[in-house]
């Protein structure tokens, strides 16, 4: 749908569909999230707020499979802020199963402490709120709150503002003109930039690793950090 | 909650010292506050603004230096090292911090350590900005053990007041009564409330029993006459010592002339597992090297208990020294025996980490014979077969011949006074080479056997020089030729060993180095003192150098000597042959980051130490 606009006009597209969106009737939350102007064009990267997030999932398929887990971390003046973390498990009173269990090392009973799919994309919505979005490959993120917003809000997508770092790199490395299509799994794509290797995974873990991702690729790709928030929407989109 | 939140986090800095030593629920407060930043290889730490923005940092991947403002490298820190505990003190200097390679940074805020320090003042210490503090407190935190401590109870702590007291007019039976009814084995003999003698169970086998004697005579003919005793203040430590050097089992305990106590070896080692004592007693009943010889793996065994039960390493030394006093004396008097009486005066002297009392498991032998200038051409023969016997019996036991030949076997170190006198003239009038070896070596000497007269008139005659400032520039340019092996980057520079594979050696880089520097301060000051510690007690009081220093330069002997005995003793334990030469993959975070600090203790203080006399 974006790629309908020119590219110069992203934000502009963007800011149009916010004030669309903002003509149905919406919960507070979302609402109050809209509103709020997206960043001036020219705002330095450093100076910008990010919401770094990642959802664990049962599977692929938004009609089938649900959300686990979300998990996020703030960064600001390019420093990861550890203690903004939140780590939701979702109870969508549905069984887990075994299989899931073992890849995301999620068992029956964090989920029955955890809240419900709505409880959290308010939760998500209201944090993010004047915030960036960041994910690694936004497809998976997207898809699941835009299905959400179809099916429980009636709307047909959340104009939120998403910044993605599997496209950054994969911009990048056309850039540079890299050869082959490389790997670009968040763990081979952190491996380049000589980040640990984290063992252990989960929503709130990964967020964390995309977040480094992120002041990686920005250390490198912009080695005097010049980098405008339009430049840097344009090259994750 | 007690689950970790931020596994990726919280397990790597529960890996890295000073955080590995905080309790779980520290762990996950400093864990919550943390911050992450990236910098690319060349990208600087922008400087603190304000007191918000100072932080702690710990490498996560990548390098960094520390560059002070005049452009000095200060140091380089790569993964797994924490660095910026300056960063929160005034006095020390400031410097910049830029990437060396891409680096991920974890920040803690100088916040969180606040909050440790002031609610948890038990942990203070592993967070101070002084290198010293840190490292006492890490010495601390391994090397504390309640055995260990209670080596440094006083003995009034530790003995207890059952003992019996007879009078010297007293009949052996009515002693040997008495003891039964106390159910003690030695009992306090005193003419007129005065402390004249010792009688123990065993004199009452040996003496009485065994020769026949009546049961009726005085107790005064069998009793140890003037027995060794020891003050209440003074420490389990010095009765330890004391017992060993004397091979008794008992000590009275004196306060204004009067006994109080009695102090017995069963008391001091109740809860110890050290058998030195008993060893001691062994070798001094040894008839030959043979028999010696076999007792020498219980040495190895209450070295391997003393270090696993992280017993301070200067009492470790001590003991190691003891034992091995006892062993070169009882050799001598074997060697006596063998060949006949001593055809003149002499002194065997031993020479040095033997003579500083800085003995170790490795030690081998450095010794001499300083004997009378009367001797005859046949009575030098008679020393070289005596130092001959002795050094071989050294070497039976365990104590290798020293690959210098620094031994009194070698002829050239089985001499006349005379011919010390030379020796010594010479080396100091032309310290160069080969002399200045010789005058290392023998410049820490101490007599274990004989008469002592021979080496208080070397040492006296030539203090006048020892203590020149040319003399001395000259032994510290020598001793300035061995630097801590930090490298240009302040990493550790490892050297390869015969194997070729690369080592830290810390005897020679580390330990060496502050030996050598407490010698030229204590020639300097004319101390008398020999053991490295003591020097530097002594110069301290004389004014050479400083409480700080002296503070650092400890801490810093200290850290290196447990850390080598713990090192030894862990080869032990795994069945291989201790060595001097560490392997690097050996050091955890911990030891890594303290013995950085060490060295660049020992580093500055060698620096200043040049300028002083150079």
């Amino acid at each position: 749908m974006l790629r309908f606009f020119k590219k110069k006009n992203l934000l502009q597209g963007l800011e149009e569909q916010r004030a669309q969106c903002l003509q149905y009737n919406l919960a507070t939350v979302l609402k109050d999230n809209l509103m709020q102007p997206l960043p001036d064009k020219n705002t330095l990267f450093q100076v910008l707020p990010f919401l770094v997030v990642d959802f664990e999932t049962t599977g692929f398929d938004v009609e089938t499979n649900d959300i686990i887990s979300i998990g996020w971390v703030e960064i600001s003046n390019m420093q990861i802020d550890v203690a903004s973390q939140k780590h939701l498990y979702i109870n969508n009173g549905k069984q887990i199963n075994h299989e899931t269990a073992v890849i995301n090392h999620i068992v029956p009973q964090m989920v029955s402490h955890g809240v419900t799919l709505e409880e959290a994309i308010n939760t998500l919505l209201h944090h993010s709120k004047n915030k960036i979005l960041v994910v690694h490959g936004k497809t998976i993120e997207k898809r699941f709150i835009d299905f959400y917003a179809q099916n429980s809000l009636g709307l047909p997508e959340l104009p939120l503002i998403w910044i993605d770092t599997l496209i950054i790199e994969k911009w990048h490395l056309l850039k540079i003109g890299a050869q082959f299509s490389q790997d670009n799994r968040l763990s081979s794509v952190r491996k380049r930039y000589n980040l640990p290797q984290y063992t252990a995974h989960n929503a709130l873990i990964d967020s964390i690793a995309a977040a480094e991702l992120l002041l990686a690729q920005m250390a490198h790709i912009y080695r005097d950090r010049k980098v405008t928030f339009e430049r840097l929407y344009e090259i994750s989109q | 909650m007690s689950e970790t939140l931020i596994p990726n986090i919280e397990l790597f800095i529960a890996n890295i010292d000073p955080f590995s030593r905080l309790p779980e629920i520290l762990l996950n407060r400093v864990t919550s506050t943390i911050k992450i930043i990236y910098l690319a290889q060349g990208e600087v730490v922008p400087p603190p603004q304000t007191e918000e923005d100072k932080y702690l940092f710990i490498v996560r991947t990548g390098a960094v230096e520390q560059r002070l403002s005049d452009g000095t490298l200060r140091g380089r820190l790569e993964e797994d090292d924490v660095f910026g505990f300056s960063l929160f003190s005034e006095s020390e200097t400031r410097y910049q911090i830029k990437a060396i390679d891409n680096t991920l940074l974890y920040l803690i805020p100088a916040k969180t350590i606040y909050h440790i320090q002031s609610k948890y003042p038990e942990y203070a210490q592993h967070f101070t900005a002084k290198p010293e503090g840190r490292i006492h407190s890490a010495v601390e935190s391994i090397w504390k053990d309640i055995n260990s401590s209670s080596f440094f109870n006083t003995v009034k702590q530790v003995s207890s007041d059952q003992h019996s007291e007879v009078n010297i007019e007293d009949s052996i039976r009515t002693v040997a009564h008495m003891m039964r009814t106390k159910n003690t084995s030695c009992a306090i003999v005193k003419d007129n409330n005065e402390l004249v003698g010792i009688v123990t169970d065993t004199d009452l086998i040996d003496r009485v029993i065994a020769e026949g004697k009546s049961t009726e005579s005085p107790i005064s003919d069998i009793m140890s006459p003037l027995p060794i005793t020891i003050a209440p203040h003074e420490t389990v430590f010095d009765a330890a010592i004391r017992m060993m050097e004397n091979n008794i089992k008992n000590l009275p305990i004196i306060e204004d002339g009067h006994v109080i106590g009695l102090l017995s070896v069963h008391q001091l080692f109740q809860n110890q597992r050290i058998q030195a004592i008993y060893l001691i007693d062994k070798i001094k009943k040894s008839s030959n090297e043979t028999k010696l010889a076999s007792y020498m793996p219980e040495r190895d065994s209450i070295f391997q208990a003393l270090a696993n039960d992280k017993v301070p390493a200067d009492l470790i030394s001590t003991i190691l020294t003891t034992i091995m006093d006892t062993v070169n004396q009882r050799l001598i008097n074997i060697a006596i025996e063998r060949l006949g009486s001593v055809p003149c005066d002499f002194s065997w002297i031993v020479a040095g980490s033997h003579a500083r009392k800085e003995a170790n498991i490795l030690s081998d032998q450095d010794s001499g014979i300083i004997m009378s200038d009367k001797a005859t051409v046949k009575d030098k023969v008679y020393f070289q077969h005596l130092a001959m016997i002795v050094t071989k019996g050294m070497d039976l036991c365990g104590y290798e011949l020293c690959p210098g030949k620094f031994m009194a076997a070698t002829a050239k170190w089985c001499q006349p006074l005379s011919v010390w006198r030379e020796y010594y003239k010479n080396w100091i009038k032309n310290p160069e080479s080969e002399r200045l070896l010789n005058l290392s070596v023998f410049l820490d000497t101490r007599v274990i056997y004989g008469n002592d007269e021979y080496r208080t008139i070397l040492i006296n005659e030539f203090k006048e020089m020892t203590s020149h400032r040319s003399f001395l520039a000259k032994l510290i340019r020598d001793a300035a030729e061995n630097r801590t092996p930090l490298g240009v980057f302040h990493n550790l520079v490892l050297t390869k060993n015969e194997n070729n594979e690369k080592t830290l050696n810390i005897k020679r880089y580390g330990i060496n180095i502050i030996v050598d520097l407490a010698r030229i301060y204590a020639l300097s000051a004319k101390s008398d003192a020999c053991n490295t510690t003591e020097r530097l007690i002594d110069v301290n009081k004389m004014g050479l150098i400083n409480d700080a220093t002296l503070s650092n330069i400890l801490s810093a002997y200290n850290f290196l000597k447990s850390f080598r005995f713990s090192y030894q003793v862990d080869m032990m334990n795994k069945g291989a042959t201790p060595s001097g030469q560490i392997d690097p993959n050996y050091f955890g975070s911990f030891e890594r980051k303290h013995i950085k600090d060490v060295f660049r203790l020992i580093d500055d203080w060698q620096q200043f130490t040049k300028m002083r006399f150079g």
